[in-house]
């Protein structure tokens, strides 16, 4: 309803206006059209005046007030050392942009306010003035040659890359569907290489964990880096375009799928100090509205966002940065935790591990084969090293599945091999019922995974012997310090719980 | 100055027609009108360069108002976030989400897929084919002397191929996964993979086919005028005699001609990284849970590609605001323009430099950095020949008897704003501000100031100008000044306060600002440039009521040249038929800027040169 009412409010004030405008047009008719037009070609002329000086005022005063929120300005004066230039290239730019706004807005309203048409005046016929031209041909182009030559200088010096004797840290940034992730390169001062077909849920980056350098690489989100301090960030993306964009140090450059970009910097002013800055501006000593109870400058922190059309959620990709001494970062870099040590170590994804577990893969079925090949009936007692279980319990720990698949492929692969499975504990030197109990439901889980894994249960059997007597691998002896665990019989044929020397009567 | 003492009075349009004129037979060969004899071939199917330009430019406002009411709603979410927009969900449909409360926001993917058309409709098919398209279609053969185009045939062609394109770009409006949403310079990978985006899936497809189509109508445009420039001036309209619309329309067909074509290899091989697998653009690219077999491409290559004709393209833009300016100005002056040759060369002079420039949108892209030293040079000359312009044009209302209409004050306002958005130029083609600049809300006040605006001022002073030869008709002029001063100041209040935002580090094609710390001090500002562009939009439906009010019911034109204008087009009958001329073509004698001269008002180009006229120019 309002908006009905709305756009017919809007529709009557077009009418209103047309019909003015109509009947202006008559009464010129009506009044005699040169004395009507003079008086508009008046009105007109010092409308253009007055437009003139109100434009020239208003964007001039607006410019002043917003001086202390605009990049180079105020508190806004760059946190990087090579974003000065940047900041005194940006005035010296401004004040002959600014100039030549100016001058050429006086000129050409003034121009064409006093040379109105009026009665009795007449047009002067001047076609060219090939001095005049010569002069504002030439102007412009000296001042261009300053700008050029300031402007390339600057250029040149930000955009070269760090030398082979420079101090500098090096970090990566990747910018991805909607968000950056930050890697560091650790105590070695170097990133590992990464490749996108290796990126998995545990390992979001892709890093190449074959590479030792990529071992203490710490990856977080948010950017702290030390003041004074050399930083060569290695850019990349992972998706789509991206752009590194620290507004408050004046760095900004795409991250390119496939090209990896740079951009040197170097942070000279800390997220304190900044601060402190900020804090003497009464535009940053407003109450902060997410915060209760604090102002605006205690708020405030550097931040890293997007610059580069990304998809829907392009406006969102924010980080923090965070500007530190020297002391701090190093205490606060030290408290980082290798990545790789928390989260890849010892699973699916670290290729190390996955290396290990190829290896062992190839000896077990070495003996496995040995076992079966051979007369020799002590050959075909095995040990499961690489089946664990949790602390106390008959669980299966994490990382036993690959040597029990191994098991189980081989016997998809021979239907007529059978398998004992028999559990030793020696933990509780006080309670041999218990020591049975466990290294019973220890080998009846191993038996209880294969059987879930389609191998018939007739060709399993399992037994615990607590630590009654010692494993046959061991060489029967009890007193060797290995003494708990999974071993297995493994046979072709009927299967039976095997009578050995070493059994108990049990 | 004027010491010269002619004694001849100046003879009448016609005595010169039928005195100097070439007579062509045209009449002869004249059974009845093939061109117009029915409504279809008078209308739609027109072979008539006035017909076909009145095509483009009523499709171009068309389009004007549906990209214009885009930015209105893009603008709304970005001024008044917490406002609600369920009102525009009888339009919009489910691109508006409600919440459990009934507030209405726009949704993300409408929102990047409204700012990628308003950019793509603007640019494309408001701003080149809309603005070119009626101008050269109209003035060319007019100016020149010529009965119509070289190929009346593919002019018409020109145009349905434009139809054509227009017709699959707004079918892609209504796509359920959306138009294209990648912005309007579609860089790969984001237009490329439909994973990245939902319009970037159907969407970008018929924006790529639209676009193609475009090209060709471009191209068969472009083709014709530079034919028409070249081989059917009429007698005496040497290329020094040209009027200057002419001189920017032909610069403006040949930079088109050599430079479009590159956008749509652009775009073919874009066609075949997302249809069949190939990785022209594409390489090591991790997406929606899979990384992709694409290996070896650069995402930069489109880039180079598409700047090459992308940066052409704004001059593509301006040049023929130029020419109109040019003109508006010294007709309404009453004086020659100021340095004709300068203005000659310096529209050469761009011209040869905007294919040089292309990669200043790249500077922060990934290319190396020693490269953009040359691009830095050649860009910041351009500001040399943009300023020789602008003095130029001060200079032509210097010593003037200047009357005011909204033609003449559209012209006036061009120079300002190309003065405004020209300066910030230099800041963004100086790579090192374009470190900071590059991507923020400064690019946007500076692109839309000085090519959107400007743009559309010469625009607007063209229609306002050749409106009479157009319909026999005058647009109201106190609507067209209430016109002016609203879109002025409007289209001011809109751009002047995003050069703060942009200075402050804001990022363009935010949907929020919410997210960060940094930009979230503009809230006023972005309320006011919001209802900024409201008003200054409801100004330009004032214009759109002025224009077709005024095809039907505008004064009646009653003499040939009301503007006592020197330029062939006004020689022509009120009532302009099919050859434009109903007898003999007119033959050219002159320059066509002799206003003022020894004392006399205006001297036709058609007038030979008289006894005691003062010879320099």
């Amino acid at each position: 309803m309002t908006t009905l009412i709305v756009l017919l409010c809007i529709a009557l004030l077009l009418l209103i206006i047309v019909q003015v405008a109509r009947v202006r047009d008559l009464a010129q008719r009506l009044r005699g059209s040169e004395e009507v037009e003079a008086k508009a070609t008046a009105a007109t002329g010092r409308g253009l005046m007055f437009f003139m000086i109100a434009l020239l005022v208003i964007t001039s005063a607006s410019a002043l007030y917003y001086k202390n929120y605009i990049l180079g300005f105020g508190p806004n004066a760059s946190a990087s050392e090579h974003g000065a230039e940047i900041d005194s290239m940006m005035k010296w730019t401004l004040g002959v942009t600014y100039s030549a706004y100016i001058l050429t807005h006086i000129a050409l309203f003034y121009y064409a306010y006093k040379f109105r048409s009026r009665k009795g005046h007449k047009a002067q016929y001047l076609s060219h003035n090939n001095t005049v031209e010569l002069v504002w041909t030439g102007i412009p182009a000296i001042v261009m040659t300053f700008l050029v030559v300031g402007g390339l200088d600057a250029w040149n010096t930000i955009m070269s890359d760090v030398g082979d004797d420079d101090n500098y840290m090096e970090i990566e940034a990747t910018g991805y569907q909607f968000a950056w992730a930050m890697r560091y390169p650790g105590p070695d001062g170097l990133l590992g290489r990464k490749d996108f077909r290796l990126i998995t849920g545990a390992n979001p980056l892709g890093v190449d964990y074959t590479d030792p350098k990529s071992w203490d690489d710490i990856q977080i989100n948010d950017v702290t880096l030390p003041v004074d301090q050399k930083v060569r960030v290695r850019i990349t993306a992972q998706d789509v375009l991206h752009d590194f964009y620290l507004p408050q140090f004046r760095v900004k450059m795409d991250a390119v799928p496939g090209l990896p970009t740079y951009f040197v910097f170097t942070p000279r002013t800390t997220t304190k100090e900044w601060r402190k800055g900020l804090s003497e501006y009464p535009e940053y000593q407003l109450p902060d509205p997410e915060t209760e109870g604090k102002q605006l400058w205690e708020t405030r922190n550097f931040e890293l966002a997007c610059a580069e059309l990304c998809g829907i959620g392009h406006y969102s990709m924010a980080r923090t940065v965070n500007i530190l001494e020297q002391d701090d970062f190093d205490t606060w870099y030290a408290q980082q935790e290798s990545y790789y040590e928390t989260s890849v170590k010892g699973t699916k994804d670290d290729p190390m591990f996955m290396a290990d577990v190829k290896q062992r893969r190839t000896d077990f079925n070495q003996a496995v084969s040995t076992a079966m090949g051979t007369s020799s009936d002590e050959d075909n007692y095995l040990t499961l090293d690489y089946v664990t279980f949790e602390e106390g319990t008959a669980t299966l720990g994490g990382d036993s599945e690959y040597q029990l698949d191994d098991l189980l492929s081989y016997l998809e692969r021979n239907e007529n091999a059978g398998v004992v499975l028999m559990g030793y504990e020696t933990g509780n030197a006080a309670d041999e019922a218990a020591n049975i109990s466990l290294s019973d439901q220890r080998a009846q889980a191993v038996r209880d995974y294969l059987i879930e894994n389609g191998i018939e249960a007739d060709r399993l059997r399992s037994r615990g012997y607590g630590s009654s007597r010692p494993m046959t691998t061991m060489g029967g002896n009890p007193g060797e310090s290995r003494n708990s665990g999974i071993e297995m019989y493994i046979t072709e044929g009927e299967i039976a719980i095997p009578e050995n020397a070493a059994l108990s009567s049990k | 100055m004027a010491t010269a003492v002619i004694t001849a009075p100046l003879k009448r349009d016609e005595a010169l027609i039928e005195e100097f004129g070439y007579d062509d037979h045209f009449h002869e060969h004249h059974h009845g009108d093939k061109y117009q004899s029915n409504f279809i071939s008078h209308y739609i199917f027109s072979m008539d360069h006035k017909m076909i330009a009145k095509q483009f430019l009523i499709t171009g406002m068309f389009w004007a108002i549906i990209g214009a009411v885009m930015s209105l709603i893009f603008r709304m979410q970005l001024g008044f976030p917490e406002e609600s927009l369920a009102w525009l969900q009888p339009l919009l449909g489910k691109w508006i989400t409600v919440n459990a409360e009934g507030v209405g926001t726009l949704a993300q993917d409408f929102y990047y897929a409204l700012v990628t058309m308003h950019g793509t409709i603007l640019v494309f098919f408001v701003l080149t084919a809309g603005l070119s398209g009626t101008f050269s279609n109209l003035l060319i053969p007019l100016m020149i002397g010529a009965r119509d185009m070289a190929s009346p045939l593919l002019n018409m062609l020109s145009y349905w191929f434009f139809f054509v394109s227009g017709t699959i770009m707004f079918a892609s409006l209504f796509l359920s996964t959306g138009p294209f949403a990648g912005g309007w310079v579609a860089y790969p990978p984001l237009s490329a993979l439909p994973q990245a985006m939902d319009g970037s899936g159907a969407g970008m497809t018929l924006w790529t086919i639209s676009l193609v189509l475009l090209v060709v109508s471009l191209l068969l445009g472009g083709i014709n005028y530079i034919t028409t420039v070249l081989n059917l001036r009429t007698k005496g309209m040497s290329m020094w005699r040209l009027p200057l619309p002419i001189w920017a329309f032909f610069v403006t067909a040949i930079l088109g001609l050599l430079s479009f074509p590159v956008l749509t290899s652009a775009f073919f091989l874009l066609m075949l990284d997302r249809g069949i697998g190939t990785s022209f653009y594409l390489s090591d690219i991790y997406i929606g849970g899979a990384a992709l077999d694409h290996v070896g491409g650069s995402p930069i290559l489109y880039q180079h590609l598409f700047w090459f004709l992308g940066h052409p393209e704004v001059y593509i833009i301006i040049l023929p605001a130029f020419g109109i300016v040019s003109e508006v100005l010294a007709v309404n002056s009453r004086k020659p323009i100021f340095g004709y040759q300068a203005m000659v060369f310096s529209i050469l002079a761009i011209a040869f430099l905007a294919f040089i420039v292309w990669a200043h949108h790249m500077f922060m892209s990934g290319i190396n950095p020693f490269i953009a030293n040359f691009f830095v040079i050649f860009t910041l000359i351009i500001a040399v020949p943009s300023a020789v312009k602008v003095f130029n044009w001060i200079a032509t209302l210097y010593g003037g008897n200047i009357r005011y209409n909204p033609a003449s004050l559209f012209a006036i306002g061009f120079v300002s704003m190309f003065i405004s958005g020209g300066l910030t130029g230099i800041w963004l083609g100086n790579s090192a501000l374009d470190i900071q600049l590059h991507d923020t809300y400064f690019v946007v006040a500076h692109f839309h100031i000085v090519m959107g605006v400007a743009a559309f001022f010469g625009m607007f002073a063209g229609i306002y100008h050749w409106f009479p030869k157009m319909y026999g008709r005058f647009m109201n002029g106190t609507l067209g000044k209430i016109h002016f001063w609203g879109t002025t100041i409007g289209a001011y209040c809109v751009f002047w306060p995003m050069h703060y935002l942009g200075m402050a580090g804001v990022p363009r094609r935010y949907y929020s600002f919410d997210s960060f710390q940094t930009f979230g001090h503009f809230d006023g500002m972005n309320k006011f440039i919001t209802i900024a562009a409201i008003l200054t939009f409801g100004f330009q439906l004032l214009f759109v009521i002025n224009f077709f009010w005024s095809i039907w019911r505008g004064k009646k034109l009653t003499t040939k040249n009301p503007y006592q204008a020197n330029t062939l087009e006004w020689t022509t009958p009120i009532e302009v038929g099919h050859g434009n001329w109903p007898g003999k073509l007119p033959t050219v004698q002159r320059w066509a800027y002799d206003y003022s001269k020894d004392g006399i008002d205006n001297i036709s180009q058609m007038q030979p040169t008289m006894e005691g006229e003062t010879t320099d120019h």
